[in-house]
């Protein structure tokens, strides 16, 4: 089809339907049109149009959103960390890692020694471990054992079998600490005079235990 | 092909956060795991220097009647970049009781961070867990 070819059909066509074509004013369109092209020319221009252009799209970046948000709450929980009466507790799965959280104004090292004065004179001394940071005595009778321990704060970094335990709050001798019974029903006592940390931990049962750790007392000053 | 982009994404998603619903609630085992905390009741690791030399001890309580045997095994490292450390030296013994203390000194270290690696393999007759401990970092 050459050019004057087009332009001739054009103008016959033109001018055949001329007079079918009503006259109209001209044409304003409702507010509520407006707002809509205008809403749909500004989202065209944002970086991000190619992803929600359409309601497939929509859906699809909202339900990454809430997935990517629950995993990461998944994850945060999976080692609670928390801070309990003077402890720093991170828990995992099947343990769970204590330190102090309030190392200010107590001794480096230990400066005096604290013993069980409650009478275990027919148990015999399993094991003992001193060094200037750390004491652990261990006291057995046939098949009860009873481990004592004085940490110095700053030292303090356990990790305790807590599986399947409950850490809670208890008192000994109007100072809060924490006791949990562990899945080998040991039960651990752990709380903070202020200097020290002290841990009793026995399978005697948990009255005795308090009892036992109630007692505890200054003996003498380490040289 | 953005379609495809964003619904693989959602399929790595939601396969990456299935696998951490079952973990979390106690359901997914994965294959390589061992058991942990059957024979320890609790352990650490530490150490703590005199000028530039090192004392490394590592303490751990098994359970009574139950634990029957305890290997330590202990790495004195050195840092040398911010999440890579290199082995300084190594120790390690055997205890036949259900709890130990092992500790062991190196002097004349050079200045740097430090930390002290515990490696407790806890034993109840043929079966044995392993759980590793990690000192607080030391700078000298």
């Amino acid at each position: 089809m050459n050019d004057n070819f087009k332009k001739a059909l054009t103008d016959s066509i033109n001018a055949e339907f001329n007079d079918l074509i009503p006259e109209t004013d001209s044409h304003t369109f409702s507010p509520r049109f407006e707002k809509k092209m205008k809403k749909l020319i500004n989202q065209r221009k944002k970086p991000y149009y190619k992803l929600i252009n359409t309601f497939g799209k929509r859906v699809a970046c909202i339900t990454l959103t809430i997935i990517v948000a629950s995993s990461i709450t998944v994850m945060s929980s999976e080692a609670l960390r928390t801070r309990f009466k003077g402890f720093f507790i991170q828990i995992e799965n099947t343990h769970s890692t204590i330190k102090s959280d309030d190392k200010a104004n107590c001794p480096d090292t230990i400066e005096e020694i604290y013993e069980i004065t409650y009478d275990l004179s027919d148990f015999t001394v399993e094991f003992e471990d001193y060094d200037e940071y750390d004491r652990h005595t261990t006291y057995k009778k046939g098949n009860i054992i009873i481990s004592f321990y004085q940490h110095s704060k700053p030292s303090y970094d356990v990790d305790y079998n807590t599986e399947d335990a409950e850490i809670q709050e208890i008192e000994i001798n109007e100072i809060k600490g924490l006791y949990f019974l562990d899945n080998k029903n040991y039960d651990h006592l752990i709380w903070d005079n202020g200097d020290y940390i002290f841990n009793v931990n026995s399978n005697i049962g948990k009255d005795e235990l308090i009892k036992i750790a109630e007692s505890v007392q200054k003996i003498e000053s380490e040289q | 092909m953005l379609n495809r982009v964003v619904a693989i994404m959602i399929a790595v998603i939601l396969s990456t956060a299935g696998i951490m619903e079952h973990k979390v609630s106690g359901a997914y085992i994965p294959p390589d795991s061992s058991p942990q905390y059957l024979y320890i009741d609790n352990c650490k690791s530490k150490l703590t220097f005199s000028g530039d030399d090192a004392t490394c001890k590592s303490t751990i309580e098994g359970y009574s009647g139950t634990t029957t045997k305890i290997v330590i095994y202990q790495v004195l490292q050195k840092k040398i970049s911010s999440s890579n450390w290199d082995d300084i030296c190594s120790w390690d013994h055997t205890y036949y009781s259900y709890e130990a203390s092992f500790t062991n000194y190196r002097y004349d270290l050079s200045s740097g961070t430090y930390r002290l690696k515990s490696q407790f393999t806890a034993y109840s007759g043929n079966s044995y867990e392993t759980e590793t401990k990690f000192s607080s970092e030391v700078t000298i």
